[in-house]
């Protein structure tokens, strides 16, 4: 009767690895072709993760900043009726405390 | 996010823990992005017996994969053997409310559901349930019944039942890595899904998976999935009989196993020796290779022995079910020369 040794490389793309087409990785070559019938997304992308990561940072810091800036407007409407010298002053030791928070937080 | 249909497959062998990750590119075929491979610790038979040492085997494989290919696993399709697997053939059928209607997906859904219903010994659990032939109102010998007019629909099944506790502590070992089990599959089915064609199915194939606990046995024709069995010998067995027989270290039997074994001794000379150093300060052991193949002949054609059995209760000289062809391959042996003897002894012994 005939025999032959059976290599998985059946279905694998031309450029895979020859180690792969080996006897030995046939079982989980197998397992893998049943798991891409499950059609789920089994594993994602270590760089997607790690970018998701870094993008929230910057995302809190615009939130910050757009806070301090309708402080500022809310600081200049009510001092524009009183005086605008001491406005102007106030509003300069206000610009300077956000500039030294700004600084802080980058 | 696009979504990519990633795959994974994880291996649990008695010698090895295989995990892969792959994909189907634009052609069809499966690209493969990484592949870890750790040595297998807990497993005997094919069959987990400490959890927490495949555990770690499990991650060490996961990680490796993980590293080489830039994903991270979220879930796998688990392979399973052991002894405790058997298949079982059933025949059931429903009969179908309005005949005038032609026979869809979901009725065959329910065909099947009504046999994972079937009643099973205690302890015990369906693992695949394989539609083979269908039957529609006498008219036999159907493989596509979808789209047919008919009342009563029949069919016969291969059934794959295993034992659940031995299912339930694969799933541990899984779970308890951090990763999800999104299915399982009877080894010899993955590894002919692998290896086979769909021509070789349809001709008559037997598939024979000489691992290093178990061997496996699958058997297609008219590309159905007629016999799975699982045979408790494999790789390990030998080097056992080598370690008992030579009086050495297992670590010692296993290297000469795969650097100098073959399976025919007619091809060895009398005076080819290899020299083994010996424990603490003992003399160095010599042995001939000669009787070193003759072990691995005797245990060898135990094993096949064992295949023919299975392949003969099967009902191989039917006509009806005669596979034309053998196809074999090993995992656990590692060694080409090894496996090519193997199928020398195969002719010779007329099998």
């Amino acid at each position: 009767m005939d025999t032959r040794i059976g290599y998985p490389n059946e279905h694998l793309a031309g450029n895979s690895d020859e180690e792969i087409s080996c006897p030995l990785y046939a079982t989980v070559v197998g397992l893998v072709m049943n798991s891409i019938e499950n059609k789920t997304q089994s594993a994602v992308r270590l760089e997607k993760i790690n970018e998701a990561k870094i993008v929230r940072p910057p995302k809190l810091e615009i939130i910050e900043e757009e806070i301090i800036k309708d402080d500022v407007q809310d600081t200049l409407t009510p001092a524009v009726s009183t005086s605008n010298k001491k406005n102007f002053f106030d509003l300069s030791g206000y610009l300077g405390k956000i500039k030294e928070f700004l600084d802080n937080a980058e | 996010m696009e979504k990519e249909n990633i795959a994974v497959g994880l291996d649990i062998g008695t010698t090895k823990i295989v995990a892969m990750i792959g994909k189907k590119n634009e052609y069809g075929k499966l690209e493969i992005l990484g592949v870890g491979k750790s040595k297998s610790l807990g497993v005997a038979r094919g069959v987990v017996n400490n959890i927490t040492q495949t555990i770690q085997s499990i991650q060490q494989a996961v990680l490796e994969a993980e590293t080489k290919s830039g994903y991270k696993i979220n879930n796998v399709v688990v392979g399973i053997a052991g002894q405790h697997i058997r298949s079982i053939q059933h025949s059931d059928y429903i009969i179908r409310k309005n005949a005038e209607e032609v026979i869809a997906g979901g009725d065959i859904q329910l065909l099947i559901d009504q046999v994972n219903k079937l009643a099973m010994l205690p302890g015990e659990e369906i693992i695949h349930v394989l539609p083979q032939e269908y039957k529609i109102d006498g008219q036999s010998d159907i493989k596509e019944p979808i789209g047919m007019y008919g009342g009563r629909l029949e069919s016969s099944f291969h059934v794959v039942v295993g034992q659940a506790s031995s299912i339930r502590n694969v799933a541990r070992c899984i779970q308890s890595a951090d990763i999800e089990l999104s299915g399982l599959t009877l080894e010899p089915l993955a590894s002919a899904n692998a290896v086979l064609s769909q021509e070789e199915k349809e001709a008559g194939v037997a598939l024979i998976d000489i691992g290093g606990g178990t061997t496996d046995l699958a058997i297609f024709k008219d590309g159905i999935i007629r016999h799975t069995a699982v045979i408790p010998f494999g790789g390990n067995v030998i080097t056992d009989d080598i370690k008992e027989g030579c009086s050495i270290i297992e670590k010692q039997a296993e290297l000469l196993k795969v650097k100098f074994g073959s399976a025919w001794p007619g091809e060895n000379k009398d005076n080819e020796i290899v020299s083994i150093p010996g424990l603490r300060g003992r003399e160095p052991k010599e042995i001939s290779l000669k009787n070193l193949s003759k072990i691995i002949h005797a245990r060898v054609v135990e094993i096949i022995e064992q295949v023919f059995t299975e392949i003969k209760e099967y009902g191989h000289d039917d006509p009806r079910k005669k596979t034309n062809s053998w196809n074999r391959f090993n995992g656990g042996w590692r060694s080409i020369e090894t496996h090519q003897t193997i199928s020398g002894i195969h002719y010779r012994n007329g099998h």
